[in-house]
């Protein structure tokens, strides 16, 4: 903002004395421009420009009639106007300059106060009325203002909150005020920082200090250790906003940041209620260590999962991209950073936020499967083409039969309400929340259930020393229905979609059918669905709490020293019980708990100080972080009764083996960082981190990351100040290393394994090393450049990011075949390259700023990864996947290819008895592995997010966009519903219609028969690319002043659908899915009977007050 | 948190190397097998890997072999003979990283029990003994399915480049092996399910046989005999037989050598789940039906209908292929709490298996049956029909019929086939005997591809084994 920096500068002598009654400044930032009121000043006014803003406009009014202004509310600087006045009285010139506006005017003490019509609605008389009301007792405050460096403040006005008693504060900061002896708080105010308010309480002397503001390019973000202004910044960085990470009922921050910054990819596995996200930002860097970011809450380097976190207490969620922004965080940052920043309290009057959400969930999308009769025709098919007889004797009495899908599907409430207080003094800060998150999912009686506590509470002892403390406690309890994956009907999805529709769920006495022994062809391992709806249970209940808290000490101007500890404890227990009435079971019960405990130590002195054109800022700290990892579980079953479900596993007939483990580890760092910038035009930063871990051989624990980074914000410069199109401009160029923490612990060492043996019919221990053989290991390192341009044009109101970057990953932490018959199937060496690189678009514009407004802001991110080496060119497979009729890896990692492309056979039509020919290089031999070959690749070409923001009066229309090109999906659930004839499950409808036979020899399905042999091939391979309305949102903001409501400050109703329209190609549930997904899981898009996604219609509500 | 800021402090003022120090709450190998129960440890850590594929997989895919059955689903293509497809191939190799495992870990024994320091020689004898039984064991499965194999011995642990070697070279270490165990195991196992002297003789004797030094075996075999370590279980009705094969049959005096498995722990035999039907409701209500039969099957009709084995291992069931389908009953737990927890063990070796070879040993040596080798086939045969095992019976097999060498000896390999059915030895008896490919002509009219004999080394031992070349070391066919 052009305007605040004037201010800020000075050039404007601030001589006039403003006196302000101001209802609403809590909440309104205030603007003020003062002008000398020198005399002979011109009566009239004339003013002709095209679409300049107020502030222009307004100056222009201040130097011919002499009257200062006031903007009251800061967006009023932003509104453009066009004027063609020519010698009109003051009060003629200010109406016809804003007209239809909405905005209204005020000459109050001889300064034009210009306000939004719907906020100040006083007359000019009634202000004046106030203004002489009569003062009984009088006696005298004063004292002096100084900034957060304790240099004087010139101009503050300070005045007494609720009169419009007041003053300003001279060159030396001072002031004197007369005020009535009642009078309680005072109010200090200025351009550029935060406005403060003190109690008197009788003191003679009321000094402070004032916090600088930030707004729009001024805004502060939160970087590794430390903040700095969006304008300072040398590196890559994204950041997301309260606002659109409670646009989307999930439960999980990690769920709302798709498609809302460019570069971050977020994948989710399954549509289960509190189900996983992968994130991948700018790419896949590792092989087995875990790709998913470093999440750190409140400066807490976190170890478990964000959904602890309730998206309603976050503030901001900044992402660190590119490495000169991430080397801060050394061996943890090579997949990107994550920073998630609470609410904190601000002064003032207590705040009461409440927020509530009703949704109700059901299934995108159901499969198109066989009815009944169809059902039955598709198996005399193939009983017939088989030679034999057709197994059903009147298909079409079947009808439609039983949709299990309907049976396991529901539509399912959802409830997220949140309330919040928040607000302190000039000493002490808090901020409070409670949330809870109640989602019921589409598969019956599965369900998710979080609560969540936070408390941030900061004080100021004295100018020396502050306190801060961040609490956050969070309790999820889920019922979890994940019984997934599988094949030939032995998982609730498989058996879902493989039940025969002929079938009944329920038994004449009303137990649940025993689907394998139906019919004599059926597959053995079909298990009735209802039975994992009905008949078992899988209870997470699990509990995380997080405590940050900081001593900063500052003992010179520019210095503090933040000294900081914190712990995580999280305590998880799992609770399994298949009744008796279960499938085959004579009661199963499995128990499993963890404990972890992550304990930090943080130490950070930061410098800063300014000399003439030069700015510094310097840090160096010194962290330590500490893991431990228990866990235990138990097990048993044959049980008398199932009352007891886990809590009696004494009970059991057979007792499981029991387990219990303990793993630890430790991180040592010492980190700087240095920011310098000259003329405020050239911005360098440059850190280093050193890490030691205890993970690696000893000799290898150390390794040093720097970064360094230039931006040159060229709108500085003179060539490109006269530019009126180009607001702001800043080329941006950064290099960095970061690393990663690949293996787990111990792993270099030579542990034994104990396993238990049978002998003499009991259980024996066994001790021997594991099938991984050790080796000496060193971390992973990514190189990263980032080139980057930051464009504003137009005023601000079209702001661009464009960045260019390469990541080299090197030393890659590798599982290397060994021959087996070592006795080892593996071992990890640091071996292989992996390269991403990609283009990174986003554009926020405010297309129309007017009483109707409209916002867009998009991004786009292109990524190519490329294998650049693996160990002596092995081809490293990813896991054998199982489902019977195939048991064979889909994914790859080969050398010149992307990451985890789909490797298979390619088909060449059908044989004259309608099986699948596949392609071989030599005809004369059989099929081998040798005529495989990529078939697919599960990357997007691009991904991105398109949001769009339309206010009108009080009515606020959200609608987001959310897409991905360009990504194949391995269908694995096709694989084993529809072409795993041989077990007669039931398929979908195309299987019956267009599979291969004399009359249609171009099919899509092969023949039916029971003898069909399949292998991993394109068949499987669909197009993944979709777009989807992600959300789309009507809000209303309810006039509660014209309703009479003072109390509330802010409310607003809305209406709200999440994943109502996806257009895409894909024919199963949903393109959004990765069954086999994992942090380090290379067995990627594949779609392999995951819970499905729902789409989503809300009803929600938000209060201030 | 107290440790907490003391930490900090140590940071700035010690070095912070000890931090970083590796302590986890396992044990290392380095201090190991030194005493008495870390030794055992280390031995019982040889039959796990060894009893994960005889678990299912292994004796699965021998029985898919066989000339009384056929495979279903997966196991469709290896009734056909003709090579294995992808699913199997992962199948075994599967299978040859679990017994190169067991092989590793025997290695491990021989070459640090020799440095135990509170071990005495006796105690490091058996230790030693135990561990090259089962290494010779599982290069005789190897052997047999393989052909030649990278050998790996206590002395080339630390190589990782070994060429195969020639089948000559893999049965010496058998040999040498299974000898050293016979003299020095004690009579008596050290637990049910590992080796004595005499186990390790029987193994020794079924070494011999594939070596053809037939004068040997049988002196072994007879020693064995003699030994009365082990009889026959008396037989009444066809469900007796469960006294060998059933859950209860914990020991019997006819065991040699059985893998163990037991319902606790998940460490049940799972084979049992490969020929029976759900619904069936011999295994609760498991069964994959994976394994089948059918009565137009030309052993199954030739086999006598007052032979109890037949009843005892045959039932109908339809399972979609029509009502002359079987199913395999010889293993049952009717009870069992789940599919992994199926209690019975897998009969390896059974005094049976030695009096059928002795015969065929008998035979072989003296170029004609004789009595005693006569003797042996015929207590197999009465006892699988019910009569007294020391009782000339009606169904004996009469001297004066089967004189020469390969009418008896073919009596004697059909007994062993209805003997041994669903015990995973079929396909390799038949394989030994060099008959393989005439019976499956005779039986299913097919022509069995030389492809079908052996099974593939791995691709990923082909592809990191650099000692190995594909186009010279892989077997034919693959």
């Amino acid at each position: 903002m052009i305007f605040y920096q004037e201010v800020k500068d000075r050039r404007w002598s601030l001589t006039k004395r403003l006196l302000l009654i101001m209802k609403l400044a809590v909440f309104l930032t205030c603007l003020s421009v003062l002008q000398a009121a020198a005399e002979g000043f011109a009566q009239t006014v004339t003013l002709r420009a095209e679409n300049i803003s107020l502030v222009q406009a307004m100056q222009s009014i201040q130097q011919q009639s002499g009257h200062p202004f006031f903007l009251n509310g800061k967006d009023l600087a932003g509104i453009k106007v066009n004027v063609r006045i020519d010698n009109l009285s003051l009060e003629k010139a200010m109406d016809k300059l804003l007209k239809g506006k909405p905005v209204d005017w005020v000459l109050n003490d001889e300064t034009i106060i210009v306000t939004f019509s719907n906020v100040i609605r006083h007359s000019v008389e009634e202000k004046e009325n106030t203004a002489v009301e009569p003062i009984k007792q009088q006696k005298t405050v004063s004292g002096n203002v100084t900034d957060e460096q304790g240099e004087p403040l010139q101009g503050v006005t300070v005045s007494v909150k609720g009169t419009t008693i007041a003053t300003m504060t001279d060159e030396q900061g001072n002031y004197s005020l007369v005020v009535a002896d009642n009078a309680h708080i005072l109010v200090f105010s200025i351009v550029g920082f935060e406005s403060s308010e003190i109690e008197i309480a009788n003191r003679p002397k009321v000094s402070i200090k004032l916090k600088g503001l930030i707004d729009d390019l001024d805004e502060v973000v939160v970087v590794g250790y430390g903040t700095r202004r969006k304008s300072d910044l040398t590196g890559s960085l994204a950041s997301v906003g309260s606002s659109e990470l409670t646009s989307l009922p999930v439960s999980s921050p990690a769920q709302a940041l798709a498609g809302r910054a460019s570069g971050v990819h977020v994948l989710p596995r399954t549509g289960s209620p509190g189900g996983q996200v992968n994130i991948r930002i700018r790419g896949t860097n590792s092989i087995m260590g875990s790709n998913e970011p470093l999440y750190v809450v409140d400066g807490f380097p976190f170890s478990s999962s964000p959904d602890l976190i309730n998206n309603n207490d976050i503030a901001s969620i900044e992402i660190l991209k590119d490495a000169s922004a991430t080397a801060i965080y050394g061996s943890r940052g090579a997949n990107g950073v994550v920073i998630i920043t609470t609410k904190k309290g601000k002064a003032g009057k207590t705040n009461v936020n409440y927020t509530g959400g009703y949704s109700v969930n059901r299934i995108r999308k159901k499969l198109d499967l066989l009815n009944a009769s169809e059902y039955a025709q598709m198996i005399n098919a193939m009983f017939e083409n088989d030679g034999g007889q057709p197994y059903f004797n009147d298909p079409g009495s079947f009808g439609e039969g039983t949709d299990w899908q309907d049976q396991v599907f529901h539509s399912a409430p959802l409830l997220n309400q949140s309330i919040s207080l928040s607000g302190g003094n000039d000493k002490t800060v808090f901020s409070t929340s409670f949330g809870s998150y109640n989602e019921q999912g589409i598969i019956r009686n599965s369900d998710y259930s979080r609560y969540t506590l936070q408390a941030n509470l900061s004080h100021q002892l004295n100018s020396y020393f502050d306190f801060s403390l961040n609490t956050n406690f969070s309790k999820i309890e889920s019922s979890r229905k994940n019984s997934a994956r599988g094949g030939r009907g032995n998982s609730m999805i498989a058996g879902m979609i493989g039940a025969p529709p002929t079938l009944q769920p329920y038994e004449d006495d009303g137990s649940l059918t025993i689907l394998n022994r139906s019919y004599t062809y059926i597959s053995d391992g079909l298990i009735n669905p209802l039975n994992y709806l009905y008949e078992q249970t899988d209870a997470l209940s699990s509990s995380t709490l997080l405590l940050n808290g900081a001593v900063t000490i500052k003992p010179l101007s520019g210095l503090s020293i933040k000294l900081s500890g914190g712990l995580e404890n999280g305590n998880q227990r799992t609770d399994f019980y298949a009744t008796k009435n279960f499938h085959n079971s004579n009661g199963l019960a499995t128990i499993q708990v963890g404990n972890s405990l992550n304990l930090l130590s943080e130490n950070i002195v930061t410098y800063s100080f300014s000399q003439g054109i030069h700015d510094f800022t310097a840090l160096a700290g010194i962290t330590y972080q500490s893991f431990v990892n228990k866990g235990a579980n138990l097990g048993g079953s044959g049980f008398v009764s199932d009352l007891s479900e886990t809590h009696d596993v004494g009970s059991a007939d057979v007792f499981s083996v029991p387990g219990s483990s303990y793993t630890d580890w430790s991180l040592i760092s010492y980190l700087s960082r240095v920011n310098y910038s000259f003329h405020n035009k050239y911005l360098f930063t440059a850190s280093i981190r050193a890490d030691g871990s205890s993970r690696y051989s000893t000799g290898n624990k150390w390794a040093i990351f720097p970064s360094g980074a230039f931006a040159w914000r060229m709108k500085k410069e003179d060539f490109l100040s006269d530019i009126e199109l180009i607001s702001d401009m800043k080329v941006r160029v950064g290099y960095g290393t970061s690393g990663s923490t690949a293996i787990s612990p111990y792993q270099t060492l030579n542990v034994l394994e104990a396993t238990k043996v049978v002998l003499d019919k009991e259980l024996v221990t066994a001790y021997s090393p594991s099938s991984r053989l050790p080796s000496s290991l060193k971390w992973e390192t990514t190189i990263q450049v980032d080139f980057g341009l930051d464009l504003a044009l137009l005023d601000n109101r079209l702001r661009f990011t464009a960045d260019y970057y390469v990541k080299n990953t090197k030393d890659l932490l590798n599982n290397v075949q060994i021959p087996s018959s070592t006795g080892y199937l593996n071992s990890i060496r640091n071996v292989g390259k992996i390269q991403n690189r990609g283009v990174e678009l986003s554009v926020d514009a405010d297309v129309i700023d007017r009483a109707f407004s409209w916002q867009v802001s998009g991004n786009i991110a292109f990524n190519r990864n490329k294998v650049v080496k693996l160990n002596d060119g092995q081809v490293i497979r990813g896991s054998n996947i199982n489902i019977t009729i195939l048991n064979d890896y889909v994914n790859i990692l080969k050398e010149g290819e992307p990451l985890g492309i789909f490797y298979g056979y390619r088909e060449d039509g059908y044989d004259d008895q309608g099986r699948i020919i596949y392609k071989r290089s030599d005809p004369g031999q059989g099929l081998s592995s040798n005529d495989k070959s990529k078939i697919g690749n599960p990357n997007p070409k691009f991904t991105g997010g398109l949001n769009n923001v339309l206010k009108y009066k009080g009515f606020e229309f959200n609608l987001f966009l959310l897409g991905s090109y360009g990504n194949d999906i391995f269908n694995m659930s096709k694989a084993t519903v529809n072409m795993d004839y041989l077990v007669g499950l039931n398929k979908t409808k195309d299987i019956l219609y267009d599979s291969w036979n004399p009359e249609n020899k171009a099919a899509k399905n092969p023949r039916l028969s029971k003898s069909n042999p399949i292998n991993v091939s394109d068949r499987f391979i669909e197009d993944g690319s979709f777009l989807k309305v992600k959300n789309i949102q009507l809000g209303y903001y309810i006039p509660c002043e014209k309703l009479g409501l003072d109390w509330v400050r802010q409310a607003m109703v809305y209406i709200s659908g999440q994943d109502l329209i996806t257009f895409t190609k894909y024919s199963w549930f949903d393109p959004e899915v990765n069954s086999w997904g994992g942090a380090s899981s290379i067995n990627i898009g594949i779609d392999h009977l995951s819970y499905p996604t729902s789409k989503t219609i809300s009803f929600g509500l938000k209060l201030d007050f | 948190m107290k440790t907490h800021i003391v930490v900090f402090f140590l940071l700035i003022f010690v070095s912070c190397g000890d931090l970083l120090d590796e302590n986890p709450k396992s044990l290392a190998s380095e201090n190991f097998y030194n005493t008495k129960e870390e030794v055992e440890g280390g031995l019982n850590a040889i039959y796990a890997p060894f009893a994960t594929p005889m678990k299912d997989l292994y004796p699965a895919q021998q029985e898919a072999y066989a000339d009384y059955g056929f495979g279903r689903g997966s196991y469709t293509l290896v009734s056909k003979f003709q090579g294995l497809d992808d699913a199997n191939i992962v199948r075994v190799d599967g299978m040859w990283g679990n017994f190169y495992r067991a092989i590793r870990n025997a290695n491990i024994i021989l070459d640090r029990v020799p440095l135990s320091e509170s071990l005495n020689d006796s105690e490091k004898t058996l230790a030693l003994s135990e561990a090259k039984f089962l290494r010779g064991l599982v290069y005789l499965i190897l052997v047999q399915n393989w052909g030649g194999v990278p050998l790996r011995t206590a002395d080339n642990m630390g190589v990782v480049d070994i060429p195969r070697a020639p089948v000559s070279e893999v049965w010496a270490l058998i040999e040498e092996d299974l000898r050293s165990a016979s003299e020095h195991l004690p009579d008596q196992p050290r637990k049910k399910g590992t080796p004595s002297k005499w186990s390790a003789k029987t193994v020794l004797v079924e070494c011999l046989l594939h070596l053809e030094r037939y004068q040997e075996a049988k002196q072994i075999a007879e020693d064995i005999m003699a030994s009365n370590q082990y009889k026959l279980v008396e037989i009444n009705n066809s469900e007796d037989f469960l006294k060998i094969f059933g859950t209860d049959a914990t020991s019997s005096t006819e065991e040699i050598l059985y893998v163990k498995y037991a319902r606790e722990g998940g460490k049940g035999w799972q084979f049992p789940l490969f020929p029976h039907h759900p619904a069936a409701g011999y295994l609760g209500g498991a069964g994959y039906f994976a394994l089948h039969s059918d009565s137009e099957n030309k052993v199954i009709k030739n086999w006598d209908e007052n032979d109890l084995r037949k009843e005892f291992n045959w039932y109908e069931w339809d399972i979609g292929l029509g009502p002359t389908t079987l199913l395999n009953r010889k293993y049952r737990d009717e009870s069992a709490p789940s599919s992994n927890s199926i209690g019975i063990d897998y009969p390896l070796y059974r005094y049976a298996d030695l009096l059928l070879w002795y015969a065929e040993l008998d035979c072989r040596v003296s170029g004609v049956a004789t009595e005693s080798g006569l003797e042996a086939l015929n207590q197999v045969r009465r006892r699988g029909y019910g009569y007294q095992v020391n009782q000339p019976s009606p169904i004996d097999f009469k001297l004066e019929n089967y004189t020469d060498m390969e009418t008896f000896l073919n009596v004697v390999v059909k007994e062993r086939g209805y003997e041994t059915c669903y015990e995973g030895k079929r396909w390799l008896d038949l394989k030994r005997l060099g008959i393989a490919k005439v019976t499956m002509k005779d039986v299913y009219n097919i022509d069995v591809s030389e492809r079908h004999m052996l099974w593939p080394i791995p691709l990923s031992e082909m592809n990191y084994n650099k000692a190995l070349v594909p186009e010279r070391d892989q077997n034919p066919g693959y």
